[in-house]
């Protein structure tokens, strides 16, 4: 009979052992409240125009002309346009950035095109100012305002968006001008994820 | 997304000790003990365990940070709670969860020769590691802006899991009065398994003032695997019924657990030996063997470099440029049915132990005939290791066993080990008539509050001793 009370007395210890492990102190509703704030950086668009490739070979030294192409490409760009941007991108901010040796302005237009090519938001100018010829240092320009801040109001106008066309604006030039206009550029996106 | 990010912070809960069995080691009275060394001293004739129930264990964790850590009802922003776990934690901290369940588990002693002991049986083990992707966790949660020029490893991805019954005979042999060897020939059949070990290459954003653009995104050298067996099968089955997916999950699981999944071999060696009468060592090595995946196979594979600069404009082919497709060329994901082979994870253990107070008072019939009585007391140290994806993992105890009566048998320990400085673990095992019941647990300085315990081990189960 006693040995029956001891067993029943240690396996009422050993539930008791196994009952008694809980957890506390802890709230699981603060899940609500958990949110990432990463920020990535990614470059964006890049190009280099180098004049020589531009100067018509039939004419001579010191001879104004005009590029008579556009210098005008479209690149495939659909990252804005997802459901995750959409939904949990803040803002996404670019810094355009252009080095330029040639003796004269430039601009560069961007815009963002849905797939059927028709243009979403604003057109985007960058004003690049002349530089001092071949071989000196570059000037360096920014865009207006450094950086372009694409805002939650503007993400959503640009919800569809596939594409960017981006053109070089350039003036008249002369056969005797050399050096480049370097474009580089990136895109900081700053996600804000709830969970 | 939102079910990683939850997976993340829910593997944030738990910390671990591995497949320590610290409080059935050497612990004799019990049947289970052969399991963990097959070269143990046991002093019973027959044992049955109660099918299904002579031994349930759970073993879970996380090295490295507690739920407490970030779910504390402490008042504090849980996003810096998060983050200041997150800046704690390493890519050797890992999540490990050990299931087993003995199906089946028989012994009995020789009639030819008295010295000779053998058992057999069957059990389901659930084995799964998966260390903290720390470099990616940090991307994700913080980004890459504060780390430029940061490579993040691929090889920060590491796991491996697996579901498996093992059918195992044991042979355990008195040498003579000091020697006791013991080895278990284990049949391994695999029902699902994936990995993703020895991962290589890295992600670096990298600041590039004489380059094209500001940036380069490099991915390089990366060789990335996962492979998995008994996962593809399960993919294909197509029921708009769920109780009848699960049935049919069920149904390949059970082929596979009676032999039906991929094979393999391996064993146990172990032995004690009797330094003097009072003194013994202890050692066994455990599941020293491999499983043969070959059906069912499906394993993917992305290897190469990849350099990104953003996007040139004007593109001199006209047809635009599209990243991914150029980063799906650059590395492709193979997938790859090719058969594998993986070790088993191999585990060590080790003792050395100091009997006192022998049990002489003439009441006990708990010893063979022509033995001497027991002791009642013992002290000693245990070592314990296993060898995991990325390093072996250690742990070592104190111990002090304790023969109350022959009714009750009880082992304390104090383990510290990678987790836990502080881990005291305790056994019971009771012995009423030929029925044996037994529980442990360890961590139980934490057992009040698992929410700050650097893990929680649990075995119970019920034997028949003859």
């Amino acid at each position: 009979m006693k040995t029956k009370k001891t067993y029943l007395f240690l396996l009422v210890i050993g539930i008791i052992l196994l009952t008694v492990s809980c957890v506390k102190d802890l709230d699981f509703g603060q899940l609500e409240e958990v949110s990432l704030t990463p920020v990535f950086e990614a470059d964006f668009i890049y190009s280099t125009f180098d004049i020589s490739h531009y100067i018509p070979e039939d004419l001579p030294p010191d001879t104004e002309f005009m590029i008579s192409e556009s210098l005008i490409d479209t690149v495939n760009y659909d990252f804005v346009g997802t459901d995750f941007a959409i939904d949990n991108l803040e803002r996404v901010e670019l810094t355009i950035e252009v080095r330029n040796t040639i003796e004269r302005n430039f601009a560069i237009e961007f815009q963002f095109l849905n797939e059927g090519d028709q243009p979403l938001g604003q057109l985007y100018s960058v004003p690049i100012q002349a530089g001092f010829g071949e071989g000196t240092a570059p000037v360096v320009s920014f865009s207006v305002p450094d950086p372009i801040v694409l805002d939650n109001a503007v993400l959503n106008q640009l919800a569809d968006a596939k594409k960017i066309v981006v053109e070089i604006i350039t003036p008249v030039l002369n056969t005797d001008l050399r050096g480049v206009v370097d474009i580089r550029s990136k895109a900081s996106y700053f996600v804000n994820y709830q969970l | 997304m939102r079910i990683l990010i939850y997976l993340c912070i829910a593997l944030l809960g738990y910390q671990v000790c591995a497949q320590n069995k610290e409080t059935l080691y050497d612990f004799t009275d019990l049947p289970q003990s052969l399991l963990l060394n097959p070269g143990a001293e046991i002093h019973f004739n027959r044992h049955i365990g109660i099918p299904f129930l002579s031994q349930i264990h759970l073993n879970t964790g996380f090295k490295g940070a507690s739920i407490s850590d970030v779910f504390a009802d402490d008042g504090r922003n849980i996003n810096d709670k998060i983050e200041n776990t997150l800046n704690t934690l390493t890519s050797n901290d890992y999540f490990t969860l050990t299931q087993q369940l003995e199906i089946l588990n028989v012994g009995w002693r020789s009639k030819r020769n008295q010295d000779l002991y053998y058992s057999a049986g069957l059990y389901q083990e659930l084995d799964f590691i998966v260390y903290f992707p720390k470099d990616f966790a940090v991307l994700a949660y913080q980004g890459n802006q504060d780390f430029i020029d940061t490579p993040f490893r691929f090889s920060n991805i590491s796991l491996t899991g697996e579901l498996l019954s093992v059918y195992h005979f044991g042979y355990n042999k008195k040498v003579d009065k000091k020697l006791t060897f013991g080895a278990r020939a284990k049949l391994y059949s695999s029902i699902i398994n994936f990995r993703s070990t020895k991962n290589r290459g890295t992600f670096t954003t990298v600041e590039t003032p004489q380059g094209n653009n500001i940036y380069q995104h490099i991915i390089s050298n990366a060789d990335v695997n996962l492979r998995t067996s008994g996962y593809a099968s399960l993919r294909d089955i197509e029921s708009e019924d769920i109780s009848d997916g699960a049935k049919q999950v069920i149904n390949k699981f059970l082929g596979r657990a009676l032999l039906g999944g991929n094979l393999g071999v391996g064993i146990d060696v172990g032995f004690t030996y009797k330094l003097e009468d009072q003194w013994t060592i202890t050692g066994s090595i455990q599941d020293l063997g491999m499983i043969f995946y070959t059906k069912n196979v499906e394993s993917y594979r992305a290897r190469g470099n990849f350099v990104f600069e953003g996007l040139e404009t004007p593109i001199s082919d006209g047809n635009g440029q599209d990243v991914l497709e150029e980063l799906e060329e650059a590395i492709p994901i193979d997938t790859i049915s090719r058969s594998y082979v993986a070790l088993r994870p191999v585990k060590l253990n080790g003792s050395i132990k100091y009997s006192f107070n022998r049990y002489n008072d003439g009441t006990c019939n708990c010893f063979l005939e022509g033995e001497d009585p027991p002791y009642q007391d013992a002290v000693g140290i245990q070592v314990f290791s296993q060898f995991r994806p990325k390093r072996p993992i250690y742990g070592a105890s104190l111990f002090y066993y304790k023969r109350v009566s022959n009714f009750l048998r009880t082992k304390l320990t104090y383990t510290i080990d990678d987790f836990s400085y502080y881990n005291i673990g305790f056994l019971l095992s009771t012995h009423f008539n030929k029925i044996n019941f037994y529980i442990s647990a360890n961590n139980l300085i934490e057992y009040a509050n698992l929410a700050k315990a650097n893990g929680a081990s649990l075995q119970l189960g019920f034997n028949v001793l003859l």
